[in-house]
């Protein structure tokens, strides 16, 4: 070495090599320089100095050159990494290619967890998430009385409560009110009904949504010195005014009074609820307005810094002053209420909670289940293509080089997972949409969240990146080699992640077990739902709503008059066997209750009167819905109508039994509890138990008074005849119509207004069914990955047992009972989950047991079914290894 | 040498150095060595200048590296021309030579350098 070379034994700075190499350069050179300038007649001592003197600065030409090195380093390997991405992505790709059947497997096993998490998180956005279209939404509440009897919590106020507490409550900003009611809007598009909302003129500017178009209502439009005014939804500006911004100014009619439209609110914009789709400011007079008529509900937004509980306080102590200043009408109640607008407002909100909290405990597990699913096919594939990956590391790919490569397989199955994942999301979101009804309160559509998608996306990538890393460090290195000479069976890495697999295999079942036995749960209580009767005979009940306007039917003899033809006309028509007007309709949630009970046994004060729901019915109605008539008779024509005359009524057996023993109640006195005191009736007749308010394990108690007694202007027409009530509809349709052609008339089957409150137990089961077939599948690949796997690694160990005579019968049966031996723990582990899981979801059994045999039972049956299928295929592989190839095949 | 005429001027190192290695690939001491030959001594840059000259080329893309084995069996780096670098010589030289005619046109004849001694 030249005596330059100690020169270059000084510390290198910058990266391994690059100094090295400037030093190497230099250091020809220079010995170049010696030679030449030797052979020029220099002596050795003056060519060495010659020549660094025509080199110039040497340590800061080294100094630069190392640096110019350095960066042209980075530089290259920057783009031979680049390059080195796209070769990983099209060798991905090709491997993908060569086996079809794993990356089928995972795609679609992502695809139904991404799609399934997305869709139900962008289904419950509306109703959950997405902010109210108001201002400041999180500062408005609504404020209801409590009910003393049944809790209930969103009893209303009159006008002149709602002024006190607007005076009184300090904790508010402002008050507002609203009721809804529907109307008639009548005119050249044709007459509708469209349900519609009377607010408070300051509601808007409470609220704080700017109109779309025009203004909202001005101080001093409401009140018996205001304006008839009404702002319109936008969807029902788009659907009966064509969308024309001419309507600003138009005069349309609402139950025959004209109001002047002054605008038009944006989409989006719901308040209080779906249906609502226009509104007008309350033109009655506070001041005249009797205390103890309480039809409204109050919304109110708090001041800035106030929390709700210090608001609740605050509208409480109004409460109380008020009720001791008014002690029978605000004294009645037991208290106020309060609660943020999007709970106050949605009236199914503690189904919809539940709901919800089922539906992503359903996605969770599914989404466990495919990560499981794709780790665990990520490791198999590892393992597969140790030999490949121990020749490539061999022939000089780096450890990372190799890592990279399996990580690359699952990102681009990732990728197309989540694709197809997206496009699943879009259609099981419009399904699942469309299965809600709109009134329950949301805000916009359900839409496919990309949001979501991506989240979703991102957990399932990392899942196999993280899991396709671990191999990927132990089949590289010293592993390899062994792995190598071992044939790919071995101990170590492989055994490690056979064990691992297993291990997923048994969560995956647990996981899919506790889904499907929820699945059947919700599956028997809807079945027993429909089994269940109302107690009517709803499939031949065919129902028409209508309510005749105040300015064509003026006085009460104007509408009786109306309903009474109506019914003439209904009775007369071919095929009908009865008709009647009921009020209200079952399942229709307006009922009234009463407590009720017998003279001679009266509760003392301060005792709980039971309660019925109060019905009031025109004779036939009882034949019209198929209630049996038990003892006693039905109301005769005009029977009630005398004021003076004591009330009759007919009561279910319920009633009778509980207050009269052998049900001996016809001709006895009832007393119902009013609000002046007890009123009595007398028992004309006993009808059969059915339900009215709502399906549920219990039927009600109910009390039947005569239509003629109340004569109600809202009523609906129930009709039975020979034939599905779908074909009453056209000729009961012209009849009404005959009468009067401006009225509009709603026609629905009772079957239908059934569906539709059995909802709950329906969505729920449909969605849980799919979510339960969903995990049913994927913990089947599963269990089959595993098997096939397990049975591919032992080939050997196989065909030393066969050619040492074991038959191939026992050879499968051994598979098969391994695989059901590993779905027996998981199975074990999935039913203590279930029977965990029904008793939380107890409320939503309906008439079945948590541990209902049947739901875990079958849960139990699948499974294993499952788990002997899926180790069949390999079972029959092993049982047709021909021992001399597998033997030799190493 | 007066010191003076070692100057080289800027940019023009470049410029020969591209025009060396349009001849073949060299190694760094091959181009000083021609350097100092074909200008007559006229053009005697520092040797450090010109490897700080070649490694920026390098990095720039006008040139490439390679190591190799020289005459003498030793291990060296040559440097050959890239594509791009054959096109910044064309474009350099044409740029040189229209420079050099202008300022011959404004000088005339006079002061042509005289033979060295």
């Amino acid at each position: 070495m030249s005596s330059f070379g100690r020169m270059f034994r000084l510390a290198r700075p910058g990266r391994r090599g690059a100094g090295q190499e400037v030093d190497e350069e230099l250091a020809f050179h220079l010995e170049e320089a010696v030679a030449e300038l030797e052979a020029a007649g220099y002596a050795p001592p003056e060519a060495h100095a010659e020549a660094l003197r025509r080199f110039g600065d040497f340590e800061e030409t080294r100094r630069a050159l190392a640096r110019l090195t350095r960066r042209r380093r980075e530089r290259e390997e920057r783009t031979m990494g680049l390059e080195g991405w796209t070769q990983d992505v099209r060798y991905a790709a090709r491997a993908l290619r060569r086996s079809p059947g794993y990356a089928a497997i995972v795609v679609s096993t992502l695809a139904l967890g991404i799609g399934a998490n997305t869709a139900v998180f962008s289904v419950m956005n509306p109703y959950f998430f997405r902010p109210l279209p108001f201002d400041e939404p999180d500062r408005l509440v609504q404020v209801g009385h409590v009910d003393r009897s049944s809790g209930f919590t969103w009893g209303r106020f009159s006008l002149p409560q709602l002024e006190d507490y607007r005076a009184r409550v300090r904790e508010a900003e402002a008050i507002g009110w609203y009721y809804y009611r529907s109307y008639n809007v009548t005119g050249p598009e044709g007459p509708e009904r469209v349900t519609g909302a009377v607010v408070s003129e300051d509601m808007f500017a409470l609220l704080g949504t700017p109109p779309l178009l025009g203004r909202t209502f001005a101080a001093g439009e409401g009140g018996p010195a205001g304006s008839d005014v009404v702002v319109l939804d936008q969807g029902l500006w788009q659907r009966r005014y064509a969308g024309d911004p001419g309507v600003l100014g138009r005069t349309i009619a609402l139950d025959g009074v004209p109001h002047e439209v002054i605008g038009v609110m944006p989409p989006g914009f719901v308040f209080p609820f779906g249906s609502v789709r226009l509104w007008v400011p309350d033109r009655r007079d506070p001041a005249a307005a009797p205390r103890d008529v309480e039809g409204n509900l109050m919304v109110a937004r708090m001041r800035p810094s106030t929390s709700i509980e210090t608001f609740t306080a605050d509208v409480a102590r109004v409460h109380s002053a008020l009720a001791v200043a008014h002690p029978d009408v605000d004294d009645a109640w037991d208290g106020v209420h309060a609660a943020g607008l999007r709970e106050a407002l949605n009236f199914a909100w503690d189904i919809l909670r539940a709901g919800l909290f089922a539906f992503l405990a359903a996605v969770g597990a599914v989404l466990l289940i495919a990560c499981v699913n794709v780790t665990s096919l990520t490791l198999a594939r590892g393992q597969t293509r140790l030999r490949e990956l121990a020749v490539r590391n061999a022939l000089g790919a780096g450890r990372g080089r190799l890592v990279r490569q399996l990580v690359m397989e699952s990102v681009v199955l990732a990728l197309l997972g989540g694709t197809l994942g997206l496009a699943l999301a879009a259609l099981a979101t419009r399904g699942l949409g469309g299965a809600l009804p709109e009134d329950f309160f949301r805000v916009g559509d359900p839409v496919p969240d990309v949001r979501v998608l991506l989240f979703t996306m991102a957990v399932t990538l990392l899942t196999p990146i993280l899991f396709g890393l671990w191999p990927a460090r132990a089949t590289t290195g010293a592993d390899l080699t062994t792995a190598l000479r071992e044939g790919g069976a071995g101990t170590g890495a492989a055994r490690k992640v056979l064990h691992v697999r297993r291990g997923l295999v048994v969560t995956e079942v647990a996981l899919g077990v506790v889904l499907v036995a929820a699945t059947g749960l919700l599956l028997r209580s809807a079945l027993e739902l429909g089994r269940s009767d109302l107690g009517l005979a709803t499939s031949e009940m065919l129902t028409a709503e209508a309510i005749p306007t105040q300015d064509a039917y003026p006085r009460r003899a104007d509408h009786v008059a109306y309903w009474e033809e109506a019914v003439r006309r209904a009775r007369a028509l071919p095929g009908v066997r009865a008709a009647a007007t009921v009020y209200p309709l079952p399942l229709n949630h307006e009922t009234s209750h009463l407590g009720y009970a017998a003279p001679e046994a009266q509760p003392t004060t301060g005792e709980d009167w039971p309660i019925a729901l109060i019905l009031w019915s025109s004779p036939g109605y009882f034949e019209a819905a198929g209630i049996a008539l038990l003892a006693g008779r039905d109301f005769l024509p005009r029977e009630g109508a005398d004021t003076a005359d004591i009330q009759p009524a007919v009561v279910s057996a319920r009633i009778a039994g509980a207050l009269w023993d052998r049900g001996d109640a016809v001709g006895r006195t009832l007393l119902l509890e009013g609000s002046s005191g007890p009123v009595e009736v007398r028992v004309i007749g006993v009808i059969e138990d059915h339900h009215h308010d709502g399906i549920g394990p219990e039927k009600d108690a109910l009390v039947y008074l005569p239509m003629e007694r109340q004569a109600f202007r809202r009523r609906f027409l129930v009709l039975r005849g020979d034939g599905p009530p779908v074909t009453f509809v056209p000729v009961l349709r012209q009849s009404m119509a005959a009468l009067d052609s401006d009225l509009p008339v709603d026609f629905r089957a009772m079957d239908e207004i059934v569906q539709e409150n059995a909802f709950q137990w329906t969505v729920g089961s449909v969605v849980l069914a799919v979510f339960g077939l969903v995990a049913l599948l994927l913990a089947a690949l599963g269990i089959y990955g595993v098997v096939s796997h397990a049975v591919a690694q032992r080939r050997r160990e196989l065909a030393i047992r066969m050619s040492l005579g074991a038959r191939a019968g026992a050879v499968q049966r051994s598979v098969v009972l391994e695989s059901l031996r590993l779905s027996g723990i998981g199975i074990a582990l999935g039913l203590v989950g279930a029977l965990a899981v029904g008793r939380a979801a107890e409320a939503f059994l309906y008439d079945v047991a948590p541990a209902d045999p049947l739901a875990l039972g079958g849960s139990v049956a699948v499974f294993l079914a499952v788990a002997a299928l899926a180790a069949f295929m390999p079972a029959r592989r092993a049982g047709a290894v021909a021992p001399a190839m597998a033997l030799r095949s190493d | 040498m007066p010191p003076g005429d070692r100057s080289v001027l800027p940019g023009t190192l470049e410029l020969l150095v591209l025009r060396l290695l349009s001849e073949g690939t060299a190694h760094g001491f091959a181009l000083s060595r021609e350097l100092r030959l074909r200008t007559e001594g006229v053009v005697d840059l520092t040797d450090g200048a010109l490897y700080q000259a070649l490694h920026r080329m390098e990095n720039d893309g006008l040139v490439r590296a390679e190591w190799g084995r020289s005459e003498k069996g030793k291990r060296a780096k040559f440097y050959h021309l890239t594509d791009r670098g054959a096109q910044r010589l064309r474009k350099e030289a044409r740029a040189w030579h229209r420079y050099v005619d202008a300022v011959g046109r404004v000088l005339g004849a006079d002061f042509a350098a005289e033979a060295a001694p």
